[in-house]
């Protein structure tokens, strides 16, 4: 067992890389918001830099692009982007959210480490060159591909587009079937207003879609927290083990001991908190941007019959999704999140 | 001694005290002043204020540090202070070479860039570790 | 003499005192009457534009500036009426205020992060006994509103 958590070990920390890319703003138009992670928030320049935790909204006259080494990000109005990171199989790299609107992404070329993008209710794995991503107010996503390979999964199904295809993710749900889409065929202003009408029409619906995705997003952060607890608890016996080997077997073994065995699990467990984060992180975006905007809208369309039945019903689902939240997530969320 | 002596060496000892102490407070902080209030910080049995040591504009982690149990008591557990961090190299604030010990901790190496904020307050940009400060993982802190 | 220059300086000091008190609660009645009276009229836009982001809606934080103006229009587009609106009470903002929103996490962080020292919460009344807070503040002689939540 020893064994094979040394050779494990072995191989993540020789992956481990910072792989979280920067991204330069080369234009920007209207209003363009640049908040980062240690919560300041000024007016987005040409010049700005967008690092792993910094995110860039557009306002109603809105645009902005960026550049990735290699990635260029057309950013609309009415657009949340944020630049996250999570680590996988010993790696850590970016993961380019898109909480609400509409992104356009160009690779100059495809180097097979592209970048994942998310949105609150799917992933897409990228292999190029040219795809936009629609991100709605229901929390549902639209892929549509122009040129190159884009796998986008969701609830445990992928579907894999090429050029001209696109596929609807309605949140919480797995992809939809795929249909055919032409360079700027969908008007993403259209396709949202009638998300949003959809979603304040049918609160009942909308609130059960968002109860799935949260509960998967505080699932994932459930695993990825008892997956840190335990690898921190393996952490502090080995830390233990290291100081009897250096009583009794003398410094050399010692140091063997910590460079095969103590440092990887460091590195390993270190990296498994920046996915509880990650996890934490996605889960706020949802509650943010969907769950709590809808609240929002349909507080004010209630607010002159907050005793009627449909608003009564809808708080009170509102209000459990709310205590889970809590419970599951605000733990791990720190003032500057907010 | 004279009044005049008296006033003179308070002067002198006023003086070397503001200048060993008033950079600091005028928001100058060298690279040795932030490695000793890492170290500081780390020693404290509140840890919540270590994220202040990096740079809230280019550290990614930035928040994620706010929270020590993720990544600074992995890296450092509580149950090894007194820490004692020593600048070996910093010529190249890129690569400021710092070695870790601790109280039954076996020895970490770290290369940190550092970088300024606009007031010439040195943070940790970045921090890649070692065994031997030979061999780097690179990102451990980024 | 001096003794006189003494209660005299007291009696100005007082007078001065009662002047903040009162010119404070003249700001809070006003403002509550200026809601009020945009909520009655149905002004959307202009509650909109006294409005700042973030924006605190009940327990909700408004990130995004068009949903401001989307809140108040739909609140405008259900009819939302304060008949005979007055103020109940008015108090400066504290660490606990936040409680008064929602005790969460999230809010207590928006009050300490987007907040001023100088805003205020404002109860307001209306003829059907309904209450509805306020977070407001003043920024160069005109009102801002940084928050509401109700009717409760």
């Amino acid at each position: 067992m020893k064994r094979a958590i040394v050779l494990a070990a072995f191989l993540l920390v020789g992956a481990l890389v910072a792989s979280a890319l920067p991204a330069d703003i080369t234009y920007s138009e209207g209003d363009t918001t640049l908040k980062l992670k240690n919560g300041k928030q000024q007016e987005a320049q040409i010049g700005d830099v967008l690092n792993t935790g910094d995110a860039l909204r557009t306002g109603k006259d809105g645009q902005a692009e960026l550049d990735q080494k290699g990635v260029t990000i057309r950013i609309s109005h009415g657009t949340v982007f944020t630049l996250m990171e999570k680590s996988q199989a010993g790696q850590t790299s970016t993961v380019l959210s898109v909480a609400l609107g509409s992104i356009k992404f160009r690779y100059d070329k495809i180097t097979g480490s592209e970048p994942q993008v998310r949105t609150n209710g799917a992933v897409a794995g990228v292999r190029g060159t040219e795809f936009t991503v629609f991100s709605g107010a229901d929390g549902s996503s639209l892929f549509a591909v122009d040129s190159g390979q884009v796998t986008v999964e969701s609830e445990g199904k992928s579907v894999d587009l090429v050029a001209a295809e696109g596929v609807e993710v309605p949140l919480g749900k797995p992809p939809g079937d795929k249909f055919t889409v032409h360079r700027d065929q969908i008007d993403y202003s259209k396709w949202n207003e009638d998300k949003l009408s959809a979603m304040l029409s049918d609160p009942e619906e909308a609130m059960t879609n968002i109860e799935t995705a949260m509960a998967a997003y505080e699932k994932d952060t459930g695993d990825y927290l008892s997956q840190f607890n335990d690898y921190n608890a393996r952490l502090t016996q080995e830390r233990a083990n290291w100081a009897d080997i250096s009583k009794t077997k003398g410094a050399d073994e010692a140091k063997k001991y910590n460079t095969d065995v103590v440092y990887p699990l460091m590195v390993q467990t270190v990296a498994l908190g920046l996915n509880v984060r990650y996890s934490t992180l996605a889960a706020l975006s949802l509650r943010r941007f969907v769950a709590g905007r809808m609240y929002v809208f349909l507080k004010a369309q209630f607010i002159a019959g907050l005793d009627s039945a449909r608003w009564t019903s809808f708080l009170a689902r509102y209000q459990a999704l709310l205590d889970g939240f809590e419970a599951s997530i605000v733990p791990q969320l720190v003032e500057a999140d907010i | 001694m004279r009044t005049r002596h008296i006033v003179l060496l308070a002067a002198v000892i006023a003086g070397m005290a503001t200048l060993l102490t008033g950079c600091e407070l005028l928001g100058f902080v060298s690279i040795d002043q932030r490695i000793g209030h890492f170290q500081d910080a780390l020693n404290n049995t509140d840890r919540s204020s270590a994220y202040q040591n990096f740079h809230p504009d280019k550290c990614s982690d930035y928040n994620n540090l706010k929270n020590p149990i993720f990544v600074i008591n992995p890296t450092w557990p509580t149950g090894n202070v007194p820490y004692s961090l020593s600048v070996t190299s910093e010529s190249d604030s890129s690569a400021v070479l710092v070695t870790v010990t601790g109280n039954g901790y076996a020895t970490l190496y770290l290369r940190l860039n550092m970088q300024t904020t606009g007031l010439g307050d040195n943070r940790i940009v970045s921090m890649d570790t070692s065994t031997d400060g030979v061999a780097w993982t690179v990102g451990v802190i980024k | 003499m001096r003794r006189i220059v003494l209660v005299a300086a007291a009696c100005a000091a007082a007078v001065a005192l009662a002047s903040c008190a009162s010119l404070q609660h003249s700001w809070d009645q006003g403002a509550v009457r200026q809601v009020a009276d945009l909520l009655n009229a149905g002004q959307a836009q202009k509650l909109a534009s006294m409005s700042v982001t973030p924006f605190l809606v009940d327990g909700e934080i408004v990130l995004i500036r068009t949903d401001v103006s989307s809140f108040w229009d739909g609140v405008a587009k259900a009819g939302f009426r304060v008949e005979g609106a007055s103020l109940d009470q008015g108090t400066p903002v504290t660490a606990e205020s936040y409680r008064q929103f929602a005790n969460t996490m999230e809010v207590k962080a928006f009050f300490s992060r987007y907040v001023k020292e100088d805003a205020r919460i404002l109860s307001m009344t209306s003829n059907t006994g309904s209450h509805i807070l306020l977070l407001m503040r003043s920024e160069w002689f005109s009102r801002q509103i940084i928050g509401f939540k109700g009717p409760f």
